[in-house]
């Protein structure tokens, strides 16, 4: 390992500094854990750290993302996912032998074909990872809460959870990171046949964040997910889902509020690779202030990859002058039957709708929450996680009165 | 006495264009007034210039309400105050809760009032009373405002949030047109409930037909942003056979 990562250091570039390569040799070895950052350090170091603004960062800020991915990670102990009652799933540290193979080999694929260089730097830095099982035909009937805890200006934190055939899982993500601080995440998720996964993740409430949740669905596995964001300095999450069996079904439901300075981005990806899955991506964000939201979301159906159903709809409501939003919805179809359709929308509050509200009473403030709500509802409400979409919907609609 | 309203050589308009070209009305307490006139002619800028929506301008004149100039008063505490608008297209709103709003803009008035916030069970009693004098489902309370409602429905609706709301005066835009024999029926018991001797209505309609069920005081007839022509309930019915010609000229 050392020898190679010296042929490494011949390498250096600008797009390869030389402090992110020392935190990679400063992580000590295990043979488990180092094959897998291995394999995303290499990742990593065949794109760099990019340099000029490219499709894959469009309506981000290119320096911002720079600097942040170029911050020389701490080692603050306690940082990185966490789970608190372990015994509902199999948790396995990648540090131990006991590490399923076929776990570490999925994961280590992953990592090696990482095209997010931001990803690939977080499972590559990544002092502790863990790795969650749920064992075949297994049921989570009560949400199990993950928590990714960032302490220190930078930190790097990886997991993998595998659902096992047959298995349901209802699951929420939240990261804990201040004001300056940053968080460099990546999660993927294996859905095996007939899998069923709700996920609900929320962004940190301040600081910077960039975010993956990398997807793989078997045949008839069903994802849901929930992302809900009121921005912060920088946060950007990128989702990617690659439907790998025939009748998959995901479901990716945004919900924003981006005022004050935050800046939220979402970046999606979603590939029907086989015949007959099901896609549908709904996000909308509330823009007020001086916030920025961007929706970037791409669908892509593969040659062989008919009778797609895949929908897409990105839709951005303004209340501020000084805002900005970005949308763009993209297809790119290599069958020819399929069913596809995408939308993307910016619009003003209906005055008509909000005159309605205020003639029976009802101030300003209380009609515009009320419309706001009614915006984001259909985002929102379709989360199985009934307690954290409730809690999420408070920060929203809080975040909304923040800003005047 | 004070009257509930009074409107004194109104100029109003939106865009720059005048619409209401100098309009004088006065409705005291425990009266019903109507308003007929020609499409076009100005009966619903004429309601909404008094319910105070944002796009309209009034270049001169004035409207009182309880003797208080309204002019730079806001839609939302007009309406705390106790005006209603039974709109004559009344907007969808999806997401919003039909009853949620309903106990938020009862609320609302009932804090103008001085009166303490009714619990939401309490307002749920309240409101089933009120959707059982108008004949109306159960469903429609966990609908989105008017989401979805026919148009018979949405008109409805309006006259609903007007017997929870009980305005001292309500101006009601065309409510019944579109209602079947029925429910013009039901929608005129709901207005004829609110008549009492300190509030008021302002009927706009172009048919006999209501106010067959709601008797007026007094009629007015509407063109080109004037009130050509006033009287008492007989107006209503010579225009309908006579037509707005007679009165136009
Ligand atoms: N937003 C607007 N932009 C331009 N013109 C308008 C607007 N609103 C109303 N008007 C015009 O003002 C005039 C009066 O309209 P208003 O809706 O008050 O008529 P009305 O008497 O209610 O007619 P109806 O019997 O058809 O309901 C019409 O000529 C109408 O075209
Ligand atoms: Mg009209």
């Amino acid at each position: 390992m050392i020898a190679t990562t010296q042929f490494m250091r011949r390498e250096l570039t600008p797009e390869i500094p030389e402090g992110l390569l020392s935190a990679f040799e400063a992580i000590p070895e295990n043979p488990t854990a180092s094959a897998l950052r291995f394999a995303a350090w290499q990742a990593f170091a065949n794109r760099g750290i990019p340099q000029t603004s490219d499709e894959e960062y469009s309506f981000t800020s290119i320096s911002e993302i720079k600097n942040l991915l170029s911050r020389i990670p701490g080692n603050h102990s306690g940082n990185g996912f966490a789970v608190t009652n372990a015994d509902r799933l199999e948790q396995f540290p990648l540090t131990s032998s006991s590490t399923p193979e076929a776990m570490v080999s999925a994961w280590k694929k992953i990592a090696s074909e990482e095209k997010d260089v931001a990803s690939a730097l977080a499972m590559a830095l990544t002092p502790q990872s863990i790795a969650l099982r749920l064992k075949a035909g297994k049921k989570l009937e009560t949400p199990f809460p993950i928590v990714c805890k960032a302490k220190g200006s930078r930190t790097d934190a990886a997991m993998y959870l595998q659902l096992d055939a047959g298995s349901t899982a209802k699951i929420s993500l939240a990261s804990e990171v201040v004001r300056e601080d940053y968080l460099n995440a990546s999660a993927s998720f294996y859905l095996g046949e007939k899998a069923e996964l709700d996920l609900a993740q929320i962004d940190p409430i301040a600081g910077s964040q960039t975010l993956k949740l990398h997807f793989v669905l078997e045949r008839g596995a069903k994802l849901r997910l929930l992302t809900a964001s009121t921005g912060g300095r920088f946060q950007r999450l990128a989702i990617e889902v690659d439907l790998m069996g025939s009748d998959a079904e995901v479901d990716l439901r945004g919900a924003a509020v981006v005022g004050g300075v935050n800046r939220c981005h979402r970046h999606v990806v979603v590939r029907h690779h086989v015949p007959d899955c099901i896609s549908r991506q709904l996000f909308k964000a509330v823009v007020l202030g001086s916030g920025r939201s961007s929706v970037d979301g791409t669908v892509i159906v593969d040659r062989g990859a008919q009778r797609t159903d895949a929908k897409q709809l990105l839709r951005h409501l303004m209340l501020s002058k000084e805002g900005k939003a970005d949308s763009k919805p993209r297809l790119f179809i290599h069958a020819d039957d399929v069913k596809c359709g995408h939308g993307a929308t910016v619009g003003k509050m209906d005055p008509e709708q909000l005159f309605y509200l205020r003639s029976r009473g009802l101030d300003p403030e209380a009609a515009i929450s009320l419309l706001t709500h009614a915006f984001l509802a259909e985002a929102l409400d379709a989360s199985a996680l009934t307690d954290f979409r409730e809690a999420a919907r408070l920060r929203l609609l809080a975040a909304l009165e923040e800003t005047p | 006495m004070t009257a509930i309203l009074d409107i004194n050589e109104l100029k109003a308009g939106l865009n720059g264009v005048e619409i209401l070209k100098g309009i004088s009305l006065c409705i005291q307490p425990g009266e019903v007034h109507a308003i007929m006139g020609p499409n076009g002619s100005g009966k619903s800028t004429l309601s909404k210039v008094v319910a105070g929506h944002p796009d309209y301008t009034v270049a001169s004149g004035e409207i009182l309400f309880h003797g208080e100039i309204l002019t730079d008063i806001p839609p939302d505490a007009r309406a705390r105050k106790g005006i209603f608008l039974g709109f004559q297209y009344p907007v969808e709103i999806p997401g919003v809760n039909n009853s949620e709003f309903l106990r938020m803009a009862y609320n609302a008035r009932r804090k103008e009032k001085g009166l303490e916030e009714l619990d939401p069970f309490d307002f749920q009693e309240l409101l089933a009373d009120k959707m059982k004098l108008l004949d109306m489902d159960a469903r429609f309370k966990d609908r989105g405002v008017n989401e979805g409602f026919s148009g018979g429905e949405k008109k409805r609706n309006e006259i609903l949030q007007m017997a929870v709301l009980e305005p001292s005066l309500a101006i009601l835009d065309e409510t019944d047109s579109g209602l079947d024999v029925d429910a013009l029926k039901i929608v005129s018991k709901g207005i004829n409930a609110l008549r009492k001797p300190d509030n008021a209505v302002l009927l706009i309609t172009h048919y006999q037909r209501l106010l067959d069920y709601v008797q007026p005081d007094y009629v007015h007839v509407l063109a080109h942003g004037k009130i050509l022509k006033s009287g008492k309930k007989d107006l209503a019915r010579e225009v309908e056979t006579r037509g707005y010609d007679w009165v136009t000229g």
